[in-house]
């Protein structure tokens, strides 16, 4: 091994870094040779020079700035993730109640809002049923269309048609499949009845003629109809008569046989193919109350007038296919 | 024998001590007071290491700082693949670099010193940075010892001194110096010898006989 060679390799030489072969080759050089004998030792005092150098203490406080910053870094990150992605656990059960919560008020709402919405849509038939029957009536001056109506009068209107529907809601839940029929036009029937009250003249042109020809007030019959909702439905025979007492005819006959005259009417609106509803005793005489097809009533009322005297008739005109509810009164002269 | 005693990072408490893995673990699982722990178990390598890169007192702290503060962030990276302290020696060695290269940059635009180190190829370096006598001021500043080799140190460039600093101040093995600068072992070697020959002429010329 050359000198060269010997004083490059003397440093690792001195860290016992080179082969066997190297370490033996060096070893031979340096037996014979002083001015690498020389370096290697100034190279070992430069090591140990550099080896005596004292181990500095750190400033005191290092610990703790160091860990300062350490908890602000471990702080911020540790909010980051909490707010974004770190509290899956805790995050995603709470998303998936408040998901339920809100599927579950949704529904409720639903379930609340959806007779309102159904109610919504009556007044809509109403109005369409209206001017259907406006159009079938070409003598009436032109109708006030519905919606020209003030908003205030087309609120109202809309909330008394809610108030029929519910109350024929009411009326006809435990009510039997007949009434189906009458369900089905409930809204506009109620429409009608309460057609007067908002309405201006032109729209009870069809509907107020004929009360005022039967001498009944149309209030009257609103109210009275109003508070018995069972007309509407299959009510029983004193509904049935109530209801008459307000469009009755009324006949009074004297006779000198008050028995066997009301045996003989009896009969005679059985044969009429009347029926009679009810038989009342009173004063001088018997108050039959009978419902007579309008086709038979003016034979009915000439056998009457052959049985004895009519006195007190009043027969308002009604439809053709109308039964004619009639008061038929038999009392006799003293 | 001393088996040691179960601590609460599940692992045996040897000789009253606890191995860095097992602080290294409880860091990793958000345990600063185990990360506390490993502060106090290296920092004093830390700080002596980035004191003979820098030199200076002051910077070495703030590298030291650095270096356990950019740990703590790539903690989750660090695999156990090696030991921790070479992982933190590395960040020191990295981290040093730039704080002697802001330092360098610094003194230049102050002014032009014809004590900089000279930034030259391996080989040039040791004999034309030796070449640089210390002035006499620089003799009268030079207390002890202890300083002028300091100074010796300094003079070096930067790629000389890491190596130097790691092989005779930290003591680390040839291959470990090779694998934390990811350098060929010869060179390792080249560069520590051509380091260890610039020290000694410093040296010999600061405070005269070795």
């Amino acid at each position: 091994m050359n000198h060269d060679d010997m004083q490059e390799k003397l440093s690792a030489y001195m860290d016992d870094a080179v082969s066997t072969q190297e370490r033996s080759a060096m070893e031979d050089h340096l037996a014979g040779c002083a001015e690498c004998r020389k370096a290697l030792e100034e190279l070992r005092k430069t090591v140990a020079q550099l080896k005596n150098l004292e181990q500095v203490e750190p400033p005191t406080w290092l610990t703790q700035k160091i860990m300062a910053q350490v908890r602000s870094k471990a702080e911020s990150r540790k909010s980051i993730w909490q707010k974004l992605f770190f509290p899956l656990h805790v995050k995603l059960p709470l998303e998936a109640v408040t998901a339920l919560f809100c599927v579950v008020i949704g529904y409720y709402v639903y379930q609340s809002v959806e007779p309102t919405m159904k109610l919504a849509e009556a007044p809509v038939q109403n109005q369409r049923s209206m001017v259907v029957r406006q159009e079938s009536a070409p003598a009436a001056p032109p109708p006030a269309q519905p919606a020209s109506l003030p908003a205030k009068e087309q609120q109202s209107l809309t909330a008394e048609v809610r108030e029929d529907v519910k109350d024929e809601m009411k009326v006809k839940a435990p009510a039997a499949k007949a009434e189906g029929k009458q369900r089905a036009r409930g809204p506009a029937v109620g429409y009608r009845e309460k057609e007067p009250v908002p309405a201006p003249p032109a729209h009870t042109a069809e509907t107020t003629a004929p009360r005022k020809a039967m001498g009944l007030a149309e209030g009257e019959r609103d109210v009275k109809a109003r508070s018995r909702p069972g007309t509407k439905a299959a009510a029983g025979l004193a509904d049935t008569l109530a209801m008459t007492d307000a469009v009755v005819s009324r006949v009074t006959v004297v006779v000198t046989n008050i028995e066997k005259a009301s045996a003989e009417i009896r009969d005679k609106i059985g044969h009429s193919g009347g029926t009679v509803l009810k038989t009342d005793r009173v004063t001088n005489g018997f108050a039959i109350e009978a419902t007579i097809p309008q086709a038979r009533m003016e034979a009915f009322i000439d056998y009457l007038n052959k049985l004895g005297t009519i006195r007190d008739k009043n027969l308002p005109r009604v439809r053709a296919d109308t039964p004619v509810s009639v008061r038929i009164t038999i009392t006799f002269e003293p | 024998m001393d088996r040691g005693t179960n601590n609460k990072f599940g692992l045996s408490n040897i000789s009253g001590t606890v191995k860095d893995t097992g602080l290294v673990s409880a860091a990793q699982a958000g345990d600063l007071e185990a990360f506390e722990q490993l502060v106090r178990r290296h920092q004093t390598k830390v700080f002596n290491l980035a004191l003979r890169m820098t030199g200076r007192y002051e910077d070495a702290g703030d590298v030291t700082q650095e270096v356990f503060i950019s740990a703590f962030r790539h903690l989750g990276t660090f695999r156990g693949k090696s030991k921790f302290a070479t992982w933190l020696t590395s960040i020191a060695v990295n981290l040093s670099r730039n704080r002697l290269a802001q330092i360098n940059r610094r003194a230049a635009q102050e002014k032009v010193s014809l004590d900089d180190p000279l930034q030259t190829e391996d080989g040039a370096v040791p004999r034309e940075v030796v070449s640089n006598e210390p002035s006499a001021q620089e003799r009268l500043e030079l207390k002890n010892a202890q300083q002028a080799v300091q100074d010796c140190i300094n003079r070096l460039p930067t790629k000389f001194r890491e190596v130097l600093v790691l092989r005779d101040l930290q003591e680390l093995a040839y291959d470990e110096i090779s694998d934390l600068l990811k350098l060929q072992e010869g060179t390792v070697k080249s560069r520590l010898f051509r380091a260890r020959v610039a020290v000694k002429l410093c040296l010999k010329r600061v405070i005269g006989e070795l």
